[in-house]
C-alpha cells in the first residue's frame, strides 16, 4: 500500500496553565491512501483538532514529520471545512465571488475565475444561484457554496472537521450523500473528522478510531460496504457489523 | 386602510406647526419670543432672496465639509491600522478612547493661542472632536473582525495585504460608517457653537446669534429651521450611503 498521507512517530505536547506537560501525541503512526475517504472518530479531547491543524500546517509537531505525497505540508494544496464552515463565507461576496475567493487570491484573472467556477460546478452537479449572496441564500446553499469553494482549487487532500454537526437532521442526510457523491467523482484524498458514528461509516473507507490517553490509534476499521451508499445502506447487517465494531473500538480506548 | 409611513411622517410635522400657530396665535406667549409659523416663512423667503443666508450656509457647510474630511483622512486609515496588530490596539485603545471623552471644546482655547481667532482655530476643534471618534469605530472594526474568515484567507496563502483588503476591510466597514454618520451630526453641532462665540463673523451659527441679540426672532427661527434641514439632509446623504455600500448588514 502506497501511503499518500505519512505520519510517522509524531509527538506533540503543551504546557497547560498550571505549568505541567502534557502529551497530546506521542509516536504516532498513520497512513491514509491517495483518494481514499478516512474518518478518525474517538473521544473528545483526543486531540484530532491538533492533528489537523499539524497536517494543514498551521501547528509544528515537536517530533517526527507529516509528509504529503513525499512532502511537507506547506508545499501541499489542502481544503479544510469544519464546523459552521459557511460563517467563513464573505457575506459582501456573491456566491460566484466566493467560490472564485481562493482563485483570486492565487492571482488567477476574473474572466478565468469564472469560467472555473461554472465548469466546477457542473462537474460537481451542484445547482446554485450563482449571483446571489449568503444572505440571500438558503443553509443548504451556502453549504454547496463553501465545499465547492473548498474543491476550486483542486486540493491534494480535503480535511474536514466535523463539517456537519452544526446542520439539522434532514439537512445532514442531503449533505452526507452530497459529500459522497462529490468525492466519488473527484477522489479527493479526504480525511474527516466526525462524533457521529453513522456518518463515519456511512461516508468512510476506513475509520480510524483514537482512544482518549495516550493519543493513539485503537483500531483501524475497514468499510467496506459496496458504494454508492444510500438510506438502503444502513439498514444492512453489515452496516450494523461494522458500526459495531467501531463502537466497541470507541468505548474500549475511552476506559483505557 | 394603510396610511403609508412617509404620510404619517408629515402628519407628525403638521401638528407641530398646528400647535405652534395655536400658540402663537393665542397671544399667551409674546410674538417676539414665538413668531408665527408664517412670519417665520416670510423671513425666510426674504432671507433666501437676498442671498445672504446663501453665503453663510455656503461657510457653514464648507467648514463642516473640510473638518469632516480631514477627521477622515486622518481617523480612518489610522485607525484600521491600528486596529490590524492586535498589540497596537491592546496599547493605543484606551488612549484614543481617552482622548474621544475629551469635550473638544475644552481645547479651544489652547487652539486660540496656536491659530489665533481664525477659522483655523475653529477647524482644530471640530478636527479633534472627530478624528478619535473615528478612529476608535475603525479600530474596534478592524479589531471585531471575523477571525475565522481572516484564518481563512491565511489558510490560502493570502498575504498581508489581501487579507487587509479582501477580508478585514470589510468586515471593518459597518463599524466604520457607524462612526462617519454619529460624526456628521457632531461636526455640524460644534461648527454651529463655535460660530456663535467671538469667533465667528459669518456662518449659519452667527447669524442665529446676532438675529437673537437684535430680537430679529422669525429670522432666527428660519435660520435654526435651515440648520436643522441640512443636519437632516447630512444623515439622510449617510444613511442612503450605507445602504447602498453595505447592503449585507444586518440580515
Amino acid at each position: 500500500m502506497k501511503e499518500y498521507l505519512k505520519v510517522s512517530s509524531l509527538s506533540k505536547s503543551y504546557v497547560s496553565l498550571s505549568g505541567e506537560e502534557k502529551k497530546i501525541f506521542e509516536s504516532l503512526d498513520m497512513g491514509v491512501e491517495k483518494g481514499s475517504f478516512t474518518a478518525i472518530f474517538g473521544p473528545n479531547g483526543s486531540g484530532k483538532t491538533t492533528l489537523f491543524n499539524m497536517i494543514a500546517g498551521l501547528l509544528e509537531p515537536d517530533h517526527g514529520s507529516i509528509e504529503i505525497d513525499g512532502k511537507a505540508p506547506k508545499r501541499i494544496r489542502i481544503s479544510f471545512l469544519f464546523q459552521r464552515f459557511t460563517e467563513t463565507l464573505l457575506p459582501w461576496r456573491s456566491a460566484i465571488d466566493n467560490i472564485a475567493f481562493p482563485l483570486e487570491i492565487a492571482g488567477v484573472p476574473k474572466r478565468e475565475r469564472h469560467q472555473r467556477v461554472r465548469e466546477l460546478l457542473k462537474t460537481l452537479d451542484i445547482d446554485i444561484p450563482l449571483k446571489q449572496y449568503p444572505y440571500q441564500s438558503s443553509g443548504g446553499q451556502n453549504q454547496l457554496t463553501a465545499i465547492a469553494r473548498a474543491l476550486i482549487m483542486e486540493p491534494d487532500i480535503l480535511l474536514l472537521d466535523e463539517p456537519l454537526s452544526a446542520i439539522d437532521y434532514e439537512g445532514r442526510l442531503n449533505m452526507e450523500n452530497k459529500l459522497q457523491e462529490i468525492w466519488s467523482k473527484t477522489k479527493v484524498t479526504t480525511v474527516m473528522i466526525s462524533h457521529d458514528i453513522d456518518e463515519a461509516v456511512y461516508l468512510a473507507d476506513r475509520i480510524l478510531v483514537f482512544g482518549r490517553s495516550p493519543k493513539k490509534i485503537v483500531a483501524d476499521v475497514t468499510v467496506d460496504l459496496p458504494r454508492p451508499r444510500t438510506a438502503r445502506t444502513i439498514k444492512t447487517a453489515k452496516f450494523n457489523r461494522i458500526r459495531g465494531e467501531v463502537l466497541a473500538a470507541f468505548l474500549k480506548g475511552r476506559d483505557q | 386602510m394603510k396610511i403609508s409611513s412617509k404620510a404619517l411622517g408629515c402628519v407628525g410635522f403638521l401638528l407641530v406647526l398646528l400647535a405652534w400657530e395655536i400658540i402663537s396665535a393665542s397671544g399667551t406667549v409674546s410674538k417676539l419670543l414665538v413668531p408665527s409659523p408664517l412670519d417665520t416663512l416670510n423671513a425666510m423667503v426674504s432671507l433666501i432672496a437676498n442671498g445672504t443666508i446663501l453665503h453663510d450656509s455656503g461657510v457653514t457647510i464648507e467648514r463642516t465639509l473640510v473638518a469632516f474630511g480631514i477627521a477622515v483622512a486622518v481617523g480612518i486609515p489610522v485607525g484600521l491600522l491600528l486596529g490590524f496588530s492586535s498589540l497596537a490596539y491592546e496599547m493605543f485603545q484606551p488612549l484614543v478612547d481617552f482622548c474621544r471623552s475629551v469635550p473638544s471644546t475644552a481645547l479651544f482655547p489652547l487652539f486660540i493661542l496656536f491659530f489665533g481667532i481664525s477659522d483655523a482655530s475653529l477647524i482644530a476643534v471640530v478636527v479633534f472632536g472627530a478624528v478619535f471618534f473615528l478612529m476608535l469605530n475603525a479600530m474596534y472594526g478592524v479589531h471585531n473582525a471575523s477571525i475565522a474568515r481572516r484564518l481563512f484567507a491565511k489558510t490560502l496563502g493570502a498575504t498581508q495585504l489581501q487579507v487587509f483588503f479582501k477580508v478585514v476591510l470589510p468586515d471593518a466597514l459597518p463599524y466604520v460608517f457607524v462612526g462617519l454618520r454619529q460624526v456628521i451630526s457632531k461636526v455640524l453641532i460644534v461648527v454651529i457653537v463655535l460660530e456663535m462665540t467671538f469667533i465667528g463673523t459669518s456662518g449659519l451659527g452667527y447669524r442665529i446669534y446676532n438675529y437673537s441679540m437684535l430680537y430679529e426672532t422669525p429670522q432666527m427661527y428660519a435660520i435654526i429651521i435651515l440648520v436643522g434641514l441640512l443636519g437632516y439632509v447630512l444623515n439622510l446623504v449617510f444613511i442612503q450611503l450605507e445602504k447602498r455600500t453595505m447592503h449585507w448588514t444586518g440580515k
